[in-house]
């Protein structure tokens, strides 16, 4: 193979996409000519150099976050063909809203009722997810919100003559400083569900419900452990996400609880609501702790 | 009236949906991102694009087939949005395509790589026409095969390689100017001549 037909289909060689017969004539003469083989060593060089500076830019930071969050929000999958067997007279008879009112929990008025929902979305979610998702819908969604609307204070007070460390009840301005605009604290309480106790905090901008809650951490949960992606840093501490229906999660976890934000809030305003108050709520808690 | 107390074996799905594309899809995203930085040229438009791609890739995820190549699938969504936000843009000139390529290895400079910088290498690449550009970078950086190339841009796999043969040419030209500049290129330049 001569200088010229060599240089005609150097690049295909280098890029491995000749045929064996091909790659073995140029091996030859690459062997034997300097001229070529140094052309296609300069090359090989170049396309080094090439991959290796164009590889040293990372994604903007935050823009996996983003791409997640707006993922969740989807958390509906595109329908599938088997809607289209529900009968026609069924769909009509059910509008849009009474349906979507139903998918969220809705027209569940007897306890037995309500169980059923919360186990009924027990498979969407993870099991350390699931934790918070439950006593969400079993308190915030399921129960009166109180139409007196107490201060931080005699929240604090309440929670304080229910036994609660006062340390976290001195997180509820802390807690209040950073919900989303018009959203405001209504209700602070300790509660079971499952036999699990959390001491839960509900704010309401008069529509919508957000429940701050903080469970003990039991033998094996962790957040990690059952979810793939890492939502977000707030000063070195991941928070997880997940979203059911119109319900978004956001959680962290200290060595000994479990920290929950969840409410009907778009996935990015849920996640960063948690976000800011993460890590003085973390510091907190981890000083009850010890 | 009987209504479906859940969604079925549809939303259990959906969860191992998230974490297949958790697992498949997103660790892509810096390769998408600095692809899509080159061939746009900006950093909005490639994180609008890289995040379209990402929307896009997760709505047809089900079309995906487990065990093929996620990483080319998910280019070939990237392309196909920039396209579509080109056509919005009216920037990058597109370019006729002629079969012409052998010419270009032919007499072109060969520049040594050690004294360039980074900068300078990306600078260079940067210049080519945006469509020499993409073959470029998903040939040489991403290390695709012309194949892959071919169905990623949606074009012929004799259309890769003349673009990448003239783009790459193109390279090898503003580099040696480069090098030339700094008194280093001469060598390369004299022995391609020779040839």
């Amino acid at each position: 193979m001569s200088c010229h037909e060599t240089l005609a289909i150097l690049d295909q060689y280098l890029d491995r996409e000749l045929g064996a017969a091909q790659m073995a004539a140029i091996e030859t003469h690459l062997r034997s000519c300097d001229s070529c083989g140094e052309t296609a060593a300069r090359r090989t060089a170049l396309r080094q150099r090439l991959r290796t500076a164009a590889r040293s830019m990372a994604a903007t930071p935050g823009l996996e976050t983003r791409i997640h969050s707006q993922i969740l929000a989807q958390h509906k999958p595109a329908r599938n063909h088997f809607w289209l067997l529900i009968p026609v007279a069924a769909a009509l008879l059910l509008t849009a809203g009474a349906w979507n009112h139903w998918q969220d929990g809705g027209f569940r008025t007897t306890p037995e009722a309500q169980r059923a929902f919360i186990a009924s979305l027990a498979p969407e979610v993870a099991a350390t997810m699931r934790v918070g998702l439950q006593q969400h819908i079993h308190c915030s969604v399921y129960q009166e919100v109180p139409s007196q609307f107490p201060t931080l204070e005699e929240l604090a007070r309440g929670l304080n003559s229910q036994g609660q460390d006062a340390r976290l009840a001195e997180l509820l301005p802390e807690m209040q400083s950073h919900l989303p605009a018009k959203f405001r604290i209504v209700d602070a309480h300790r509660c079971t569900f499952d036999q699990r106790l959390y001491l839960h905090v509900a704010a309401t901008d008069g529509k919508r419900i957000i429940s701050l809650l903080i469970t003990g951490r039991e033998e094996g949960e962790a957040f990690e452990s059952d979810l793939r992606g890492v939502a977000a840093q707030a000063a070195g501490l991941p928070i997880y996400v997940a979203g059911v229906r119109r319900f978004q999660l956001a959680g962290f976890e200290t060595p000994k609880h479990l920290v929950y934000l969840v409410s009907d809030l778009p996935a990015a305003e849920n996640l960063a609501a948690l976000r800011a108050m993460a890590s003085e709520m973390a510091r907190t808690i981890r000083n009850t702790e010890t | 009236m009987q209504f479906p107390a859940s969604e079925g074996s549809g939303t259990g799905a959906h969860a191992d949906r998230q974490r297949r594309f958790d697992a498949e899809a997103l660790p892509h995203i810096h390769d998408l991102f600095r692809t899509a930085m080159r061939v746009t040229g900006d950093r909005t438009r490639a994180e609008d694009a890289v995040q379209e791609a990402f929307l896009q890739g997760w709505k047809s995820f089900d079309r995906f087939e487990p065990g093929t190549n996620c990483k080319a699938w998910m280019f070939r969504i990237l392309f196909h949005v920039i396209q579509h936000q080109r056509r919005r843009w009216f920037r990058f000139p597109v370019l006729k395509d002629t079969e012409e390529f052998l010419e270009a290895n032919l007499t072109a400079p060969e520049p040594v790589t050690e004294e360039l910088k980074d900068e300078e290498i990306l600078a260079s690449l940067d210049r080519l026409p945006a469509d020499y550009r993409a073959v470029v970078l998903l040939v040489d950086v991403e290390e695709f095969p012309y194949r892959e190339a071919a169905e990623i841009l949606g074009i012929p796999i004799g259309t890769v390689m003349s673009r990448l043969s003239r783009g790459r040419r193109q390279l090898r030209d503003h580099l040696s100017d480069a090098a030339a500049s700094f008194g280093i290129g001469n060598r390369g330049r004299k022995e391609a001549q020779k040839q």
